[in-house]
C-alpha cells in the first residue's frame, strides 16, 4: 500500500490571513501591495520546501515519489510501500514538517539584520503548515501526520492521531505538551537545541516504525521479574516519552462522525473543546447525517459499513467464558448454515434502526433481507479497532492489567476475522500488530481462512513474545459438501494448506520459545454457545 | 470443528480429517455435535429443510426443544474422537487434558468438557 502525502494548500488559504494580521498590527504604516506579494512569496516558499523535502527524501531512499491527487487535493505520493518499508516511509513523512521547522528556527535563531516581508511569509508558511497538520489536515485520508501518529512511539504525536483512530489527548493535554515542547526548545538553546530535540523525539518513532526490537528488549527485561507488571506499564509510558499522559485517568470521548472527519471538525472541537459546527446550524439533517454508519465498499452482493468502537475487548465478565474477546468486523461473508453468531448482527442492526444511524441504503437492506442474511451481506468493519484497542492495552483501568498478565484473548468469537472483509480493510492485521507490541500476552485466532498466512511476519513475532493459539475451523474434507452448508468460506484444501504454512513457520519460533503455534481446534461453536447460554 | 449429525459425522470421512490434519501439523483437534442457539436454528433448520430434506425430521426432534444433540450421541462422538487423537497422535478435547494443560486456552477446555459431560 502507498501512504502519501497530503500537500498543504488549505492552510495557504487558512492560515495566512490569519498570520498575516499578526505581522502587520507591528508594522506602524499600512502594507504596500509588494509587501503582500512578498510576504505571499515567502509562505510559498516555506510550501515549496515542505514538498519538496517529501520528493528528495523519497529520491534519496531510492523510490520514485510522484504527484497525484487523493479526493481532490494535490498529494505527493511517496512511492514507498509503507507496509514493507514503514521506518522509510515515517521519513518521507516527516521530511516536510522538520524542513519547515529547520528553515523557522535558523531565520529564528541566527543573528542577522530584521527581516522583511518574504522571512515573516516563510514563517507564517511553517507555523501555518503545522497548524494545518495538527487541527484540519490531520483528517485527511493521507496525511503526514495520520502516519507519523499512527507509527509514533513518541507522545508528542499521540494527541495528533487521525481523528477516525482513538480519541487520545484533551485540551489540558495539549497545553502541557505545547508548553513543555516550548520550554524544552527554549532551554536547549537555538538550532542546536531544536536539533536535538527533534532528534530526541523522532529516534523512539524511527526505531519503532522499523518494527525493532528495541522496545521488546527493553519489555523483556522487566518481564523475567512477575511481580513487576504494573512496572512494566510505567515503562510503556516513560518510553513512549509521554509522562504527562502517565497518570490521567481515563478519558471518554465521542467518537466523530463522519462528517466530523470529512470536514476535520473534531479534532478542532477536541482541542478547543468547542462545538463548531452547531447540529442545529444545519438542523435535523445534518444531526442524523452524522450519526449514520456510511457505506465504506462493496463487493459484489456485499455492503461494507463504518461502525467506528468505542471499546475493542470484551471482558471476560461479558463473554462469561474467562477470556477475553475482540471482533474486528460484525457479520461475515462466509454463510455457514450453522453460524450462531448472527444474533449479534441483529443486535447492531436493530440498535442503528432505533437510534437513527440507518442511511437510506443499510434501512433498504434492513427491511429487505431476512436477519440471517444480512449478517452475510452487511458487514460493519470497526476501522479504528487497532488504535482503541492500542490505547486500552497502554492507558486503560487496571482490569485491563491482567491482559499482560497473560489472560487470553481470543479474535473471532463472533465473526472470521479473515473473511475477504479483511483482504481490504485490514482490521485484524492492525490488531495483530498491536498485539505484537506487547510481551506475555495470551492470544487465540479463529478463522477459516487461509489469508491468516498473509500475517505470517507478525505471527511469528506475537509467537515469540507471547502464546499464541490458532484455530483453524473445518468441518469436512469433502469440497462440494463443504460448498453447500458453507458457501463462501474458503476451500477445505486451502484450510489444510494454511494449517501446515502456520506450522512450518511456527517450527523456528517453537525452538525459541517452547510454545505450541498451530493448532487445528475448531468448534467455536461450543465457546460462544455457551456464552449465550451463560448471558440468558 | 462441529459436527453436523447425519452430514458430517461418517466415521471414516472423520477419521480422514483427523489424519489430514495431524499430517499438516495439527497439535490440537477438537470437535463436538453442533450446538444450535435459537438464532441459529432459525437459519439452520431451514436450511435443513431444503438442502437434506430426509434429515429434517431427525433435526426436529433433536433440536426442536433444544440447543444441543442427545446425550447418547455426544458420548458416542467423544470416545470415537478420543481414539481417533490417539490414534494419529494429537491432542483432543479429552478428561486427560484438563490436568496439567497449561495451554492459553486451558480456560475453555473445562466449558468444552461440559458439552461433552452434560
Amino acid at each position: 500500500m502507498i501512504v502519501g502525502i497530503a500537500s498543504a494548500l488549505l492552510i495557504f488559504i487558512l492560515a495566512s490571513p490569519a498570520g498575516a494580521q499578526g505581522y502587520s498590527s507591528r508594522e506602524p504604516a499600512a502594507p504596500s501591495d509588494s509587501y503582500w506579494k512578498k510576504f505571499a512569496l515567502g509562505a510559498g516558499v516555506s510550501l515549496l520546501a515542505h514538498e519538496s523535502a517529501h520528493i528528495l527524501t523519497a529520491l534519496a531512499l531510492g523510490f520514485h515519489p510522484y504527484i497525484s491527487f487523493d479526493k481532490g487535493r494535490p498529494t505527493v505520493f511517496s512511492g514507498i510501500d509503507s507496509q514493507r518499508y514503514p521506518h522509510k516511509q515515517f521519513l518521507f513523512s516527516a521530511a516536510g514538517l522538520t524542513t519547515q521547522a529547520l528553515i523557522d528556527e535558523a531565520i529564528l535563531d541566527i543573528p542577522h539584520a530584521r527581516g522583511g516581508a518574504i522571512e515573516r511569509g516563510i514563517l507564517a508558511g511553517g507555523i501555518g503548515t503545522t497548524l494545518f497538520y495538527i487541527t484540519l489536515g490531520r483528517n485527511g485520508a493521507v496525511s503526514d501526520i495520520a502516519f507519523m501518529a499512527r507509527t509514533s512511539s513518541s507522545g508528542l504525536f499521540t494527541f495528533l492521531r487521525p481523528a477516525d483512530g482513538e480519541r487520545v489527548g484533551n485540551r489540558v493535554q495539549l497545553l502541557i505538551l505545547a508548553a513543555a515542547l516550548a520550554i524544552a526548545t527554549e532551554q536547549a538553546g537555538g538550532l542546536s537545541g531544536r536539533v536535538a530535540s527533534l532528534l530526541v523525539h523522532y529516534a523512539p518513532t524511527y526505531l519503532r516504525s522499523n518494527q525493532s526490537t528495541s522496545n521488546c528488549l527493553s519489555l523483556n527485561a522487566t518481564e523475567a521479574s512477575p511481580g513487576r507488571r504494573k512496572l512494566r506499564r510505567w515503562q510503556l509510558t516513560y518510553w513512549d516519552l509521554s509522562p504527562v499522559q502517565l497518570r490521567l485517568p481515563e478519558l471518554q470521548y465521542p467518537v466523530p462522525t463522519s462528517q466530523e472527519i470529512s470536514f476535520g471538525l473534531s479534532s478542532v472541537r477536541e482541542a478547543t473543546g468547542a462545538r463548531l459546527m452547531e447540529p442545529g446550524l444545519f438542523g435535523e439533517a445534518y444531526d442524523r447525517a452524522s450519526r449514520q454508519l456510511p457505506v465504506i465498499g462493496e463487493q459484489k452482493d456485499i455492503r461494507y459499513y463504518s461502525s467506528p468502537a468505542r471499546s475493542v475487548l470484551n471482558g471476560p465478565e461479558t463473554t462469561g467464558m474467562g477470556f477475553w474477546s475482540i471482533n474486528p468486523y460484525i457479520g461475515c461473508a462466509f454463510g455457514c448454515a450453522y453460524c450462531y453468531a448472527r444474533y449479534t448482527h441483529r443486535y447492531v442492526m436493530e440498535r442503528a434502526a432505533t437510534d437513527e444511524k440507518m442511511t437510506d441504503v443499510l434501512g433498504e437492506a434492513y427491511n429487505r433481507l431476512p436477519p440471517w442474511l444480512a449478517f452475510e451481506r452487511n458487514i460493519f468493519v470497526k476501522r479504528n479497532a487497532p488504535e482503541v484497542l492500542s490505547r486500552t492495552l497502554r492507558f486503560g483501568s487496571d482490569r485491563h492489567l491482567k491482559l499482560l498478565d497473560g489472560e487470553t484473548i481470543v479474535i473471532g468469537t463472533a465473526t472470521d476475522p479473515y473473511q475477504p472483509a479483511e483482504r481490504r480493510f485490514r482490521v485484524t492485521r492492525g490488531i495483530l500488530e498491536v498485539l505484537a507490541e506487547h510481551p506475555g500476552l495470551s492470544v487465540v485466532i479463529i478463522t477459516k481462512s487461509p489469508l491468516i498466512t498473509r500475517d505470517i511476519d507478525l505471527l511469528s513475532r506475537i509467537n515469540r513474545l507471547s502464546h499464541l493459539t490458532i484455530h483453524i475451523s473445518l468441518i469436512t474434507l469433502d469440497r462440494e459438501l463443504a460448498r453447500r452448508i458453507e458457501p463462501r468460506s474458503p476451500t477445505p484444501e486451502s484450510r489444510v494448506r494454511a494449517l501446515t504454512r502456520l506450522r512450518e513457520a511456527g517450527i523456528d519460533a517453537k525452538r525459541e520459545s517452547m510454545q505450541e503455534s498451530t493448532a487445528c481446534r475448531c468448534c467455536p461453536a461450543l465457546l460462544t454457545t455457551r456464552l449465550i447460554w451463560r448471558r440468558w | 470443528m462441529p459436527v453436523l449429525p447425519g452430514i458430517t459425522d461418517n466415521p471414516s470421512d472423520l477419521e480422514a480429517l483427523v489424519k489430514r490434519v495431524s499430517e499438516a501439523g495439527a497439535t490440537y483437534v477438537g470437535a463436538c455435535a453442533v450446538r444450535l442457539q435459537s438464532e441459529a436454528r432459525k437459519r439452520y433448520l431451514p436450511f435443513i429443510e431444503q438442502e437434506f430434506p430426509h434429515l429434517a425430521e431427525r433435526y426436529r426432534n433433536t433440536y426442536g426443544n433444544s440447543s444441543s444433540a442427545g446425550q447418547k450421541y455426544r458420548d458416542g462422538l467423544a470416545r470415537f474422537f478420543e481414539k481417533m487423537c490417539a490414534k494419529y497422535g494429537v491432542r483432543g478435547w479429552s478428561r486427560r487434558d484438563e490436568e496439567g494443560d497449561e495451554s492459553p486456552d486451558s480456560a475453555l477446555v473445562p466449558n468444552v468438557q461440559l458439552s461433552f459431560e452434560i
